[in-house]
């Protein structure tokens, strides 16, 4: 019954566009301008052309633009982020966008991926002192290494379902963790971790020059001090891996794998009835994303390989973490991880060293003067709020905006926007957040976000 | 008394002690688990919970850290209430605390039930661990806004020993525990609200046919599990140091593992199981601390894979 | 020539005998309709041949070939399909994304490394999509998200799916429930075209008499787990013990 799959690759079937999901019907026409802007991003070389740029423009975001606003509210740079946020952010994007994957599309939630961030970080760690300290023969041996742990990890884990399986996982990770901070101490350093890692320069350039600084050393002149000079070989080695990546992610969101996923997360028993193994395809989806944390996990040693690496890395609180970032940046897409991501780390980092001395001037005198500390609650405020993106904005902070952009679209062209059965897709974000566009990565289910992103 | 000799008495006086505790941790998840098939990753927030106002109910503390100290306090907590009671040291605040607490928490149970279980009965799995996962990190972290991040000692309401090997405190919770288990077991099997739970268990859908008001069963299941695990709490922090993650590590974790091992939805099996995980976890803290935990959650992966329904537990509760 | 075979098909779940030696041998190009009480053990009968549920003794076997511990997915493969009772689709998808499903499955078979191609691009599925589409009339809603769809056209695209995977065999089961008698007359044309044009072979688990007598080349009739009748359709509705079956004598 089944031929050998020789389906060719050409340009042929309905000519929808060219690399994209389903989207509206041809017949459908243009819509509105959004409408349009949303088909297009949903173009393969539009969604890495202009994650490049968003990218490269994140540390600019990140310390430029967010310290102007500070210093203008606060006469601070305070809420700025600074040079190491960023290359963090990027490492865990990777990690998250694996992650969601798995969560997002084939629905299993395991508490145990930082087993596979942390042994990439700590075997990226070791192969600097023991093989090569060349940046990228690291993180490659270190995402290589997280493909027969996840085999092994998945194949045991995912014989249950539900929360079994989030235990099973959970039960691994803290083995590991277990293990690299008692019995494993003589491989991970114990508790102490893992300190005297060292990164090669990256095809001569040392990892902590600068554009600039390059530049300086080639013609000896300084180049005009913009904000894109400042960033660093790290950071652009990092950005590289993000942009593969979301290429890659795009790829297998487009590929029968979105689809077969999508639908073993949404009714298993079917997929298994129609003749697909199951078993196997979460398997992948389980491996698959286990590499993606395995690639955030190296390239965050790499970047940290002066303060060392530490069993946290491998702890259940890391694992949750992921958790959190996927659903508060939105699950089901590539745009909603890396906004997770960002967000978080944004607020683990900037936000809890954050202190405001309340109040001041004339409010003073009625609420009286204490320091809001955001060192001891800024985790509380961020359970809070995903606890209520849990129970009410199943597609987090991703979902939150299209349904903005959607509602002020609607407003500005005086329409429901666009006409036939066929639904738009809708989840691009024209604004300059440096996050990639949405649209071409939609799991199908959140089609519908016309009706509040409800998705079950 | 020779080394052997001792090793053993210790192993066999923790292993009852901590097989206690997680059988009082599994029987509580065990109870929801079974009769809503609701999967409460909250349920160490609530042994959390139970830790820090039994904490504060039998000892003074001080602070260093957190919004309390920030303002104002620099101590929290009742002053101990001591007495000497056949030559023995008791801090008589314990006793209210024993009362105190599981009352307190299993209000806090009953609203737990009714604002974030209900609501998430009907919706998949995934929801359920996430809210539940959302709750207990919300819970930990206003105990840690609250308290600071820092760990407080143990306190031990009765000091001294007998035969200066055998703690005195040890012995009297392991009494206390056994009683209270003994005492869910019972209500469990022979009362009409046990018959509703475990009928529950076995066929809720048959149990709101014939007319029971089950809802309402459903808070009190809840909010017994609740108590129950702020009892272990309670009793854990008189031995072990009091921490905004001891939510997690000491009693999430082990409760799932104890229930995974015993069977979902088994009391028998809660109490069989916290007692074997306990035994193999006092064993291995005595002879390979190092191992200990891993030993834990690997023998817990061997009973996933081998046996998924557990020691007593039925195949009904998904797999 | 015998399509579907079972021999002694047995299921005890501890005390109790769900299925109990039941002997089915059905022909190819048949259909053939399994009737009897509720708890007849109907369902599970199904769930045994098609690998759902492992069998306490006996044996199925399909093409002349043993399937009797095999995994559901093994057995689709095979060329049995099953359709749903209840109308089991994938809600928040489209019409079209819901058999491609099932295309890729028929096309590629059970599992590929393909993660890397775009899913559009693979013309032999598209083709088998539009196919089935058409075939239970579904092509202008191809686009529609499938939760949307009234409760008959979700009933059409369950047997769309199952259609999908180019089945020699295909297990209906309960068809008709729940439907209006406009929806079931329309199932019953279009059962009625798959036997004509595609020559299925397809065993039919139902309570609507009307259609059995319509479809059915034999009846099977189970009570209690045991077959206690089999045969055209004016033989079992004779038999004595089949009418006590059904409460006395409740007009068939």
């Amino acid at each position: 019954m089944s031929e050998a799959p020789t389906d060719t690759a050409a340009a042929e079937g309905p000519a929808r566009t060219d690399g994209g999901t389903v989207t509206a019907s041809d017949a459908g026409g243009s819509g509105t301008a959004l409408e349009r802007l949303v088909e297009l991003s949903k173009r393969e070389s539009v969604v890495v052309i202009g994650s490049a740029i968003a990218l490269l423009a994140l540390p600019v975001l990140l310390i430029d633009v967010l310290g102007f606003v500070s210093t203008l509210l606060f006469g601070s740079t305070k809420l700025a982020g600074y040079e190491g946020l960023s290359a963090l952010v990027l490492a865990f994007a990777i990690a998250v966008i694996g992650f969601d994957i798995l969560l997002g599309y084939t629905e299993l939630l395991s508490f145990g991926h930082a087993a596979f961030f942390g042994v990439a970080a700590y075997t990226a760690g070791i192969v600097s002192t023991q093989v090569s300290a060349n940046p990228l023969v690291m993180v490659f041996i270190g995402i290589v290494v997280t493909a027969p742990l996840a085999v092994v990890i998945g194949f045991l884990s995912i014989r249950r379902s539900g929360v079994y399986f989030a235990v099973l996982t959970l039960t691994f990770g803290q083995m590991l963790y277990f293990y690299a901070l008692g019995p494993g101490a003589w491989l991970t350093g114990g508790a102490n971790g893992l300190t005297d890692l060292q990164a090669d320069p990256l095809f001569g350039f040392a990892l902590s020059d600068t554009l600039q600084d390059i530049y300086f050393d080639m013609t000896g002149s300084l180049l005009l001090d913009v904000p894109f000079a400042r960033l660093s070989v790290e950071y652009l080695l990092l950005a590289a891996f993000t942009l593969a990546a979301i290429w890659l992610a795009y790829r297998i969101i487009n590929s029968p794998y979105g689809l077969i996923l999508s639908a073993i997360g949404e009714n298993e028993q079917r997929v298994d009835f129609v003749g697909l193994d199951v078993f196997r395809y979460k398997l992948m989806a389980f491996v698959i994303s286990a590499m993606f944390a395995g690639a955030g996990g190296a390239l965050f040693a790499v970047h940290e390989r002066i303060a060392g690496i530490y069993p946290g890395t491998l702890y259940w609180i890391t694992s949750g973490d992921f958790v959190i970032m996927a659903v508060l940046g939105g699950t089901g897409s590539i745009a909603g991880p890396f906004l997770g991501a960002l967000v978080f780390e944004y607020i683990s980092n900037v936000v809890s060293s954050l202190s405001f001395v309340l109040f001041t001037g004339p409010l003073k005198g009625i609420f009286g003067e204490f320091t809001l500390n955001f060192g001891s609650i800024w985790r509380l405020v961020l359970g809070g709020v995903f606890v209520l993106v849990v129970a009410k904005f199943p597609d987090g902070i991703r979902g939150a905006i299209s349904s903005a952009v959607e509602a002020a679209d609607g407003r500005l062209t005086g329409s429901g926007g666009g006409g036939s059965a066929a639904d738009s897709e809708v989840d691009v974000d024209p604004d300059p957040e440096p996050e990639t566009d949405g649209g071409a990565t939609e799991r199908p289910a959140s089609r519908d976000e016309e009706t509040g992103g409800e998705r079950r | 008394m020779l080394p052997l000799q001792s090793t053993l008495i210790s192993i066999i006086i923790n292993g009852l002690q901590q097989g206690a505790i997680f059988a009082l941790l599994g029987i509580g998840l065990t109870i929801v688990l079974g009769t809503m098939k609701f999967l409460n990753l909250a349920h160490g927030a609530l042994y959390l919970v139970g830790a820090y106002i039994g904490m504060l109910f039998s000892v003074q503390r001080s602070l260093a850290d957190g919004t309390l100290y920030n303002l104002g306090y620099t101590t929290v907590g009742l002053k101990a209430t001591e007495a000497t009671v056949f030559g023995v040291t008791v801090n008589l605040n314990f006793l209210l605390a024993m009362v105190m607490v599981p009352l307190i928490v299993f209000g806090i149970g009953m609203l737990m039930e009714r604002f974030v279980a209900r609501p998430f009965y009907d919706r998949p799995e995934t929801g359920q661990l996430l809210v539940t996962f959302g709750l207990a990190l919300v819970v930990q972290e206003i105990i840690r806004a609250l308290f600071g991040p820092t760990t407080f000692q143990a306190y031990q309401p009765v000091q001294g020993t007998i035969a200066g090997i055998v703690s005195l405190w040890r012995i009297t919770i392991i009494g206390i525990s056994l009683v209270l288990i003994a005492a869910t077991y019972l209500m469990i099997e022979k009362t009409d609200f046990g018959l509703v739970v475990r009928a529950g268990t076995e066929d809720s859908e048959m149990v709101r046919l014939l007319g029971i008001p089950i809802t309402r069963s459903y808070s009190l299941v809840f909010a017994l599990g609740a108590a129950l695990a702020a009892f272990a709490g309670l009793i854990g922090a008189s031995f072990q140091t009091v921490s905004p993650p001891i939510g997690t590590e000491r009693a999430l974790v082990p409760a799932f593992l104890t229930i995974v091992v015993g069977g979902a939805g088994s009391v028998v099996g809660a109490i069989a199981g916290g007692m074997v995980l306990g035994f193999v976890f006092a064993g291995f803290q005595q002879l390979a601390p190092q191992w200990s935990s891993i030993v834990l959650f690997g023998s817990v992966a061997v009973v996933i894979l081998t046996r998924p329904e557990g020691l007593f537990g039925s195949a009904e509760v998904s797999t | 020539m015998t399509l579907l075979q079972t021999e002694g098909l047995t299921k005890r779940f501890g005390g109790l005998v769900a299925v109990d030696h039941v002997d089915l041998g059905i022909e190819r190009g048949e259909t053939r309709a399994i009737i009897g009480p509720n708890g007849a053990g109907k369902s599970t009968c199904i769930n045994l041949i098609t690998g759902l549920l492992e069998p306490t003794e006996g044996t199925v076997t399909f093409d002349s070939e043993d399937i009797t511990h095999l995994e559901p997915y093994e057995t689709v493969q095979r060329g049995m399909a099953k359709s749903f009772q209840t109308a089991s689709i994938f809600p928040s998808m489209t019409v079209e994304e819901n058999v491609k499903i099932a295309a890729f499955a028929a096309e590629h078979g059970s599992f590929q490394l393909n993660f890397l191609r775009d899913r559009e691009k693979f013309p032999a599925v598209n083709a088998v999509v539009d196919e089935m589409l058409g075939a239970v009339q579904l092509s202008d809603s191809r686009d529609l998200e499938v939760g949307s769809l009234p409760y008959g056209d979700k009933r059409r695209l369950e047997i769309a799916i199952a259609l999908a995977a180019e089945p020699e065999l295909l297990l209906m089961d309960e068809p008709t429930a729940g439907m209006s008698p406009e929806e079931t007359q329309s199932t019953v044309d279009l059962v009625e075209d798959l036997q004509e044009e595609l020559g299925l072979t397809i065993v039919l688990v139902e309570h609507d008499m009307e259609i059995i007598f319509r479809v059915a080349d034999r009846i099977t009739v189970l009570n209690r787990g045991s077959v206690i009748a089999e045969g055209s359709p004016d033989e079992v509705q004779g038999d004595p013990q089949v009418q006590e079956a059904y409460l006395g004598g409740v007009e068939l």
